[in-house]
């Protein structure tokens, strides 16, 4: 089977730091992969790199087996609809300035082909879709908690209907009590939409929960990919270890440790 | 007693009306303790810390009532002196972006030898050989060396580590951490907090830390207090915390933790959000949210009660 989007060999140097180092991905329609390590790690970079937001210095990207590495942006119309990106800070991601609806119609706007008078019938259903009733269409941003905007975000995402989500940290900003809802709706849409997800988290358990792979990265490579459950209950590579080890589990306390 | 709050009010103005952050804080803290507190956003737990050194800008804070006594002596009278020797050398505060806390164009030697000097340390020799010993004390390796660089030469843990080497200079009774690792990596939080338990042993320092993260407060803190909407809703040892949680929302917040070793169990979330606090809802706060609210909880804030194990709820 084609993956939805590959990797191969890809770098992408800033100046002489290799933020991506020779690194080959795969993510095929329908699966869960999990990117998680630390900070710097080339995380984040890999996301950019296959939405194309930054070039990559070296390798190639291909969506559906089509190199997409150098392609132009106008013919990037295809990747554009496929594949959408949820970001960390959902304060960011948002324009102050611009209606709850105003935010999720840009994307069906740009891509044409609905009737002005359905469009606001395919937002509200898109709200719906993540939990926010048709109240919330003439809501700003500031009046928005930051759960309500990050599902705002996901129904964007949404809109062109893709076939991939990837997500880079979407809940290291919220709280534990909302973090919770976010996961609760990631598992129920993918399970009704039949995406796949890029799951970009430094919070392994949330990345057990959602990704059924896993890779680790370090200094811009993958060190260690594989089942979830293997990699994260039985890690091989030294650098997954400590990883794993410096987990603070529910419930932890100064006992415990000792 | 080496903290003491009483009954503390504390208010913040603004054009859109007043907004209580904290309504009615008791807390009070022995010497040796190391006392946790955990909510979310908006809780009011790290303008709790900032009142304790007056750090809260007035406009637009008010202190409406009650009090805080620190070794006895209400900070609220205290003059600028007094004041200046309780920042520092009663109480050494460790914030949570190591980034911001540390100016970008000096070096760490020059800005260890600020704090000191601050602090009455005269003399170059004094002041680099204090230096050191700080920076040692926080497990910084080359300590010599390090006088001469600046932050950005420093990872985020090591100019952590400096900031903690710094809130220890005037040898403080206790130490207020403020989130100190929420801007770290989970390896390196590890270290951090392992640091920290280590430092409050060795000097034997009082430890308060502030933390959205009931792991961090865990692993560092034997008791724990739960804030939610300006007020302490659940107060208890850690352990007992863990095992015997009383409140809904302290319940609400345990559940919501995902778990690496249980994963098909999906974290539950609390419903609806937190409260504003310019119209903060009648009775007990939590009340809207609460899965087991009773009438009496629209109408009658609960009181903290208990002695070990304090809670504020109708239902518990």
């Amino acid at each position: 089977m084609t993956p939805l989007l590959e990797a191969q060999d890809l770098v992408c140097s800033f100046g002489e730091k290799r933020a991506v180092d020779r690194v080959s991905l795969a993510l095929c329609a329908g699966e869960a992969l999990g990117l998680v390590g630390e900070s710097g790690s080339g995380k984040t970079t890999i996301l950019r790199l296959f939405l194309r937001l930054t070039r990559a210095t070296g390798g190639r990207i291909l969506h559906d087996g089509t190199d997409i590495t150098h392609a132009p942006d106008r013919a990037l119309s295809g990747l554009r609809r496929a594949v959408q990106a949820v970001f960390q800070n959902p304060h960011a991601a948002l324009d102050p300035r611009s209606t709850v609806f105003a935010s999720v119609a840009e994307p069906l706007r740009l891509m044409g082909g609905l009737p002005r008078r359905d469009l606001r019938e395919r937002v509200a259903s898109l709200l719906a879709d993540v939990g926010l009733g048709a109240e919330f269409l003439w809501r700003y941003p500031h009046e928005l908690s930051g759960g309500q905007k990050q599902r705002v975000c996901i129904a964007r995402a949404l809109a062109p209907e893709p076939r991939a989500l990837l997500l880079d940290e979407p809940t290291s900003a919220l709280d534990v009590s909302v973090q919770a809802q976010i996961i609760e709706l990631l598992v129920r849409l993918r399970a009704r939409h039949g995406l796949a997800f890029l799951f970009v988290s430094h919070n392994l358990a949330v990345v057990r929960l959602l990704c059924e792979r896993v890779a680790v990265m370090r200094n811009g490579r993958i060190v260690e990919e594989g089942q979830a459950a293997n990699v994260l209950s039985r890690p091989h590579h030294e650098y997954t270890q400590a990883l794993l080890a410096s987990v603070l589990p529910p419930r932890f306390t100064m006992e415990t440790a000792t | 007693m080496l903290l003491e709050i009483r009954n503390f009010r504390l208010a913040f103005t603004g054009y859109e009306g007043t907004a209580q952050v904290l309504n009615g804080i008791d807390l009070c803290i022995d010497e040796g303790d190391a006392v946790g507190i955990v909510g979310e956003t908006g809780c009011g737990k790290s303008v709790l810390a900032r009142s304790i050194l007056r750090l809260n800008p007035s406009p637009p804070a008010i202190v409406q009532g009650g009090s805080i006594r620190f070794d006895g002596r209400d900070v609220h009278t205290l003059g600028p002196s007094e004041l200046r020797a309780l920042r520092g050398a009663g109480v050494g505060m460790v914030f949570q972006d190591p980034v911001t806390y540390l100016n970008p164009v000096f070096t760490i030697g020059s800005q260890m030898a600020d704090v000191l000097r601050a602090h009455g340390v005269r003399g170059a020799a004094s002041i680099r050989d204090r230096s050191i010993e700080l920076l040692e004390s926080v497990r910084l390796p080359d300590a010599a060396s390090l006088l001469a660089r600046y932050p950005h030469e420093l990872s985020g843990g090591m100019r952590q580590r400096v900031l903690i080497a710094q809130a220890l200079a005037a040898r403080p009774r206790l130490l207020l951490a403020d989130e100190p690792t929420t801007a770290l990596d989970v390896t390196v939080q590890r270290q951090v907090l392992a640091l920290i338990s280590d430092l409050v042993a060795r000097l034997g320092l009082t430890l308060m830390l502030i933390s959205h993260d009931l792991g961090v407060i865990g692993a560092t803190c034997r008791r724990i207090v739960v804030m939610y909407a300006g007020t302490i809703v659940e107060d208890a040892p850690a352990a007992e915390l863990f095992r015997n949680p009383r409140h809904p929302y302290t319940r609400g917040l345990l559940a919501a933790i995902p778990d690496l070793q249980r994963p098909d169990e999906l974290p539950a979330g609390i419903s609806g959000s937190i409260p504003s606090l310019r119209h903060p809802p009648n009775g007990c706060r939590f009340h809207p949210r609460c899965p087991i609210a009773m009438p009496i909880c629209r109408e009658t804030p609960p009181a903290l009660e208990g002695d070990a194990h304090r809670t504020a709820c109708h239902a518990a």
